[in-house]
């Protein structure tokens, strides 16, 4: 499993809001994760989602371009989501037996 | 700054440079930057995945899709790149340790020797360990992996490399100082052997282009999405 902080679950959790272009991604994650992702990360993450077919290129005039979670790339991150959430429950009921 | 992006693939920079210098032109120019440009051409240099297709483009202007890669279609620049990438961060690790455990004592350490005189095993074993190499990049179980799996292989094949080079480093004979020897040895594995084998390796691995999620979790996604 990989970590919450993992580029490309924070790209997938950015772009579950709205369609983003590369540099908003990176301001939002920034924002609400702390983590300050480069340029050089952004788009290696980028490629990874797009191959796999997790997030997709949108049609724009714009040399910035947006990028939007596909409906695998949703169900991706909620799987995620659940897979960490599985983590922390264990991790809080082993902490409150103590 | 954007001058970096050309250290990118082809690939990589007919479907992404464009909207990486926009990106590029939005970020301040400093050195964390500029590192994170470098290892991230780098790593899309050790991907053996294929760049995914242009589908939309930046400007409004609509690339032209670049042609579907056949099973042998190998992308031969790229992987001699990766093999000379590779090999010159072998000569530097394993040529390091040499100087340390063996070329230190040597009054004139010497690679050129090991032409006429241990060639054939040392440069063969060499030649071998990259070929596997790229094997392993192309094909085998670690096709599907991620990127970190790949360059635990390519570590443990230099660690593999560094230890053959170890134990016949003392065999080796005494022409050079150990700084030209270390440079020699630098340019006959980095412009030799090591590349063509580590192409050949990734040729006779073949498909590389079955895509697969670097994730569990993803692979059920997407199967689930169709």
């Amino acid at each position: 499993m990989e970590a919450p902080n993992e580029p490309s679950t924070l790209i997938l959790a950015s772009l579950a809001a709205e369609t983003r272009h590369g540099h908003a991604i990176m301001r939002d994650i920034e924002a609400f994760a702390r983590v300050r992702l480069g340029p050089g990360t952004l788009y290696g993450a980028l490629q990874r989602l797009e191959r796999a077919g997790l997030i997709e290129a949108v049609p724009s005039t714009d040399r910035r371009q947006p990028y939007r979670l596909t409906a695998a790339g949703s169900t991706a991150l909620s799987a995620r989501l659940e897979a960490y959430g599985r983590v922390l429950r264990a991790a809080e009921h082993r902490l409150d037996g103590r | 700054m954007k001058a970096l992006l050309r250290l990118y693939p082809g690939r990589w920079q007919q479907r992404y440079r464009a909207e990486m210098e926009a990106l590029l032109e939005e970020l301040p120019r400093t050195p964390r930057v500029a590192v994170d440009l470098v290892k991230g051409a780098l790593l899309a240099h050790l991907d053996a995945e294929p760049t995914p297709a242009v589908g939309v483009s930046s400007g409004g202007r609509t690339a032209p899709t670049p042609p579907p890669m056949t099973a042998r279609s190998l992308r031969l620049p790229e992987i001699a790149v990766h093999g000379i990438l590779l090999s010159l961060l072998l000569g530097a690790v394993t040529g390091t340790v040499w100087l340390l455990v063996g070329g230190r004592e040597a009054s004139q350490g010497g690679y050129l020797n090991v032409v006429r005189d241990d060639g054939v095993l040392l440069y063969g074993a060499l030649a071998l360990a990259s070929g596997a190499i790229g094997y392993l990049i192309g094909r085998g179980p670690w096709r599907d992996r991620s990127l970190r799996w790949r360059f635990v292989v390519i570590a443990f094949a230099w660690l593999v490399d560094g230890v053959i080079l170890v134990v016949l480093g003392r065999r080796l004979a005494d022409e050079l100082d150990p700084p030209l020897a270390f440079i020699a040895w630098l340019i006959a594995t980095g412009v030799g052997l090591q590349p063509l084998a580590t192409a050949a390796g990734a040729w006779l691995a073949g498909d590389r282009h079955a895509t697969a999620p670097a994730f569990p979790v993803d692979r059920e996604a997407r199967a689930g999405a169709r």
